[in-house]
């Protein structure tokens, strides 16, 4: 609980107490001891603390929230000392989508060909990898369609029989290397196979920079294989990898960190007993309890919100001690009978204001 | 529209009757001169009447069981019918004797529609005379009896025998004018029949005179009409030859054929026609054929399936199938590739070599024609080029591929699996 109001007005009695004993000494006349007691009382009033200490983080949170990202004041100071960030490799540095790096015809002059029927099925797949394939081609004339789980698809384009899916099913040799490989067969015949990859961020590397030279370490996990998330991480330039990884291994992987005594930080998709639970701050999606939730998971914001709450807590701890010194003169001044109750009053409202605006601005 | 001439010339007993009619007044004057001397008793008549149900069932089964032709199951038609004309007659009688007309209209179309019936079955008219006598015989039996039990004068007995005789005389009369009627229907149609198998055979020597006797004016162009039926047909005019079968065969002046499309349009009996167009009488023969043909494409699926169909319209489809086993040794020698396909592939890459060929179009041009995507196109076309190679370029085989596709390809999509098999039957031995 913040004591900061409660101080300030203890304070501010106590000034107008010391004013009044003075004056009274000086054999004023009561009416007149009166008004300085309470001229001095509402001109080291605790109004100008509270808006220094408040309005920093307010007008941080409102002026993230600009950027996408919604939160509230309180968990400005635990974003402002992260020092370590975990980031789930899917929506993070990339953009949750694959993209088709690879497009592999038995016969090369079937390029083409193997392009327009696979990606004329794979509209009819409502899979990541489906989507990404569907890319290459328009949506065909499609019968009999069938999306067989674990496998892939199947079904008719433009009365060709095609399918399209894992290699071993679809009867293709898979490509080696990094992505995920679907093989292709048309007429009953293999056709080749398409190799779909991450789409990382265009600025993936850039924000990663940013984000270490805030002093933030990134992490990147996943749970896809080891060399795709390492092939990304090489991408964005993040050498500390965390492949094949559950949220179970996740979560115990920011426990550790939390252990060396880092600031951890988990921003990904929302698991139960996942590495939300564990960090000092989650950063999700809207549609999750996290206390940070952004409108994506884009590796840009970060930097924005770290830099957003570490500004709102070097500006509260300047502002702080700005108000208290003139909340005092004021107090001075009110206590040597310069200033009447209504002057007092308006006095400290504008001095309140001023704090305010040096805040917000 | 089979039994059209029949139909039309149904009316004829009823014609012949108004002939036939004149002959028996005089006699009926007679009789009822001589009843004004000496008449039966009420109460005999009474009796006759009450009786004439019981006399019925007696002639019926009498009948049945004596003559084999008119034999059958107790609640059959033929008995039902014999019990009906019993019952008219018997009825014409005692009205007679009650002081009623000496004839009936009605009873008298009766005996001369079986007379009719009886020439249509086939059987000799001196069968339903010879029945007619027998029934009159047991009527007089019955008739008889009643007399004596109402102590009938000897004279009065002599007038019901007079007038029973004279019954049956008329009533035969009437059978026979119905049969001869029938038997001149039947030549009529016979004569029609012949005129239609004289305009389709190739010697037409005897077509001006069968003609001229069936009354059908040849006309300068006819039309041969082929139609598959599910039952009896509506009439039609003497203007129409109409031959008797399934398929049925109608010839006619092809400005006639407005008015026949209509009507075959219009008869739920018709199943389907194929139309010729219009030909000189000298070339029937071959309108019969091209129309036949047609029947047969459409029901392989090859023609679409029409109620109606006018051969004008697919006339390249007629001419590519006159010669079927042409195109089956064709379609072997020539497509092995495409028939080696699986039946879909061997399909789809069929209709669009053959729209290639027809059209010599762009892929996205031919991709309009079949509905698809023109990459679909540009595949199929590669498959095609691996399938037939230097072959497309030859244009004797591209002219031969375009008539051999265009006459098989409606038959594949139509279901017909006859060139596949055949081909495989082959690959096998």
């Amino acid at each position: 609980m913040n004591r900061l109001p409660l101080i300030g007005t203890l304070a501010s009695a106590s000034a107008a107490g010391v004013a009044a004993i003075v004056w009274s000494l000086t054999g004023a006349e009561t009416g007149h001891v009166v008004a300085i007691g309470l001229a001095t009382f509402f001109a080291s009033s605790a109004l100008p603390l509270l808006a220094a200490e408040t309005v920093p983080g307010l007008a941080g949170v409102r002026r993230v929230r600009g950027e996408g990202i919604h939160l509230a004041a309180d968990a400005l100071p635990i974003a402002a000392r992260l020092d370590t960030v975990v980031l789930d490799k899917d929506g993070t540095v990339t953009t949750g989508a694959l993209r088709v790096i690879s497009v592999d015809p038995l016969d090369p002059r079937d390029d083409q060909n193997l392009r327009w029927f696979a990606g004329a099925l794979t509209h009819a797949a409502d899979d990541r990898i489906g989507r990404a394939v569907a890319r290459l081609a328009t949506r065909g004339k499609l019968t009999n369609v069938e999306v067989i789980a674990g496998q892939g698809v199947r079904g008719s384009v433009d009365r060709h029989p095609v399918r399209v899916g894992e290699p071993q099913w679809v009867g293709v040799g898979a490509a080696a290397g990094i992505g995920h490989c679907v093989g292709v067969e048309v007429d009953g015949r293999p056709f080749g196979s398409i190799t779909v990859g991450d789409a990382i961020r265009a600025k993936a590397h850039e924000e990663v920079e940013l984000l270490r030279s805030l002093g933030v370490e990134p992490i990147l996990a996943s749970t896809d294989s080891d060399a795709n998330t390492r092939h990304v991480g090489a991408e964005v330039g993040i050498s500390r990898v965390l492949g094949f990884a559950d949220p179970a291994m996740m979560a115990a992987e920011v426990t550790q960190l939390r252990g060396q005594g880092r600031a951890v930080g988990y921003v990904g998709a929302a698991h139960p007993c996942g590495p939300g639970e564990t960090a000092d701050l989650a950063i999700g999606t809207p549609d999750t309890s996290a206390r940070v939730r952004m409108d994506d998971l884009d590796v840009a914001r970060l930097p924005v919100l770290i830099k957003t709450a570490r500004k709102a807590l070097a500006q509260r701890r300047a502002l702080i001690p700005t108000a208290a010194a003139g909340a005092a003169v004021l107090a001075v001044v009110a206590g040597v009978g310069l200033l009447s109750v209504p002057i007092a009053i308006a006095a400290t409202i504008v001095w309140t204001l001023v704090i305010s605006a040096v805040a917000v601005s | 529209m089979a039994k059209s001439d029949d139909a039309h010339d149904h009316e004829g007993p009823d014609a012949a009757q108004e002939q036939e009619g004149q002959a028996s007044e005089e006699t009926v004057t007679n009789v009822h001169a001589w009843r004004e001397v000496d008449a039966p008793s009420r109460a005999l008549i009474h009796d006759l009447k009450t009786a004439i149900g019981r006399i019925t069932d007696q002639i019926a089964t009498q009948v049945q069981m004596e003559v084999p032709a008119y034999s059958g199951p107790a609640e059959g038609k033929r008995r039902w019918l014999i019990l009906m004309a019993s019952r008219a007659a018997l009825g014409q009688l005692v009205a007679r004797l009650d002081g009623g007309p000496p004839s009936s209209r009605k009873v008298d179309d009766l005996y001369a529609k079986m007379g009719y019936g009886e020439a249509t079955d086939g059987n000799e008219l001196s069968l339903i005379l010879s029945t007619l006598e027998r029934a009159v015989v047991l009527i007089w039996d019955e008739v008889r009896a009643l007399a004596v039990a109402h102590d009938t004068s000897a004279a009065v007995l002599s007038y019901l025998s007079d007038l029973l005789q004279e019954e049956l005389r008329h009533l035969q009369d009437q059978v026979r004018t119905g049969y001869r009627e029938a038997q001149r229907v039947a030549a009529a149609a016979t004569v029609r029949s012949r005129t239609l198998e004289a305009l389709l055979s190739r010697d037409q020597t005897a077509l001006p005179g069968l003609a001229g006797k069936a009354g059908w004016p040849i006309p300068h162009n006819v039309v041969i009409v082929t139609a598959t039926h599910t039952g009896e047909t509506g009439p039609l005019g003497r203007e129409y030859l109409c031959g008797k079968g399934d398929p049925l065969i109608i010839a006619t002046a092809a400005k006639a054929l407005p008015d026949l499309v209509r009507r075959l349009e219009a008869d739920q009996a018709i199943g389907r026609a194929a139309i010729s167009w219009p030909v000189r009488p000298v070339d029937a023969a071959e309108a019969h054929k091209w129309a036949q043909r047609a029947l047969d494409l459409a029901r392989r699926g090859v023609l679409p399936k029409d109620k109606i169909l006018k051969c004008a319209e697919h006339r390249t489809q007629l001419w590519l199938h006159s010669e079927p086993i042409l195109r089956r040794q064709l379609c072997q020698e020539l497509l092995p590739p495409l028939l080696a396909e699986t039946p879909n592939s061997r399909e789809i890459l069929s209709e669009t070599l053959l729209v290639w060929l027809e059209t010599r179009d762009s892929a996205p041009a031919i991709a309009a024609r079949l509905d698809v995507h023109p990459q679909t196109v540009r595949y199929r076309w590669k498959r095609i080029n691996e399938l037939f190679g230097e072959a497309l370029h030859d244009p004797e085989v591209t002219v031969q591929l375009t008539m051999l596709l265009k006459a098989s390809v409606p038959m594949w999509k139509a279901g017909d699996q006859s060139d596949f098999e055949r081909f495989h039957a082959e690959d096998d031995e």
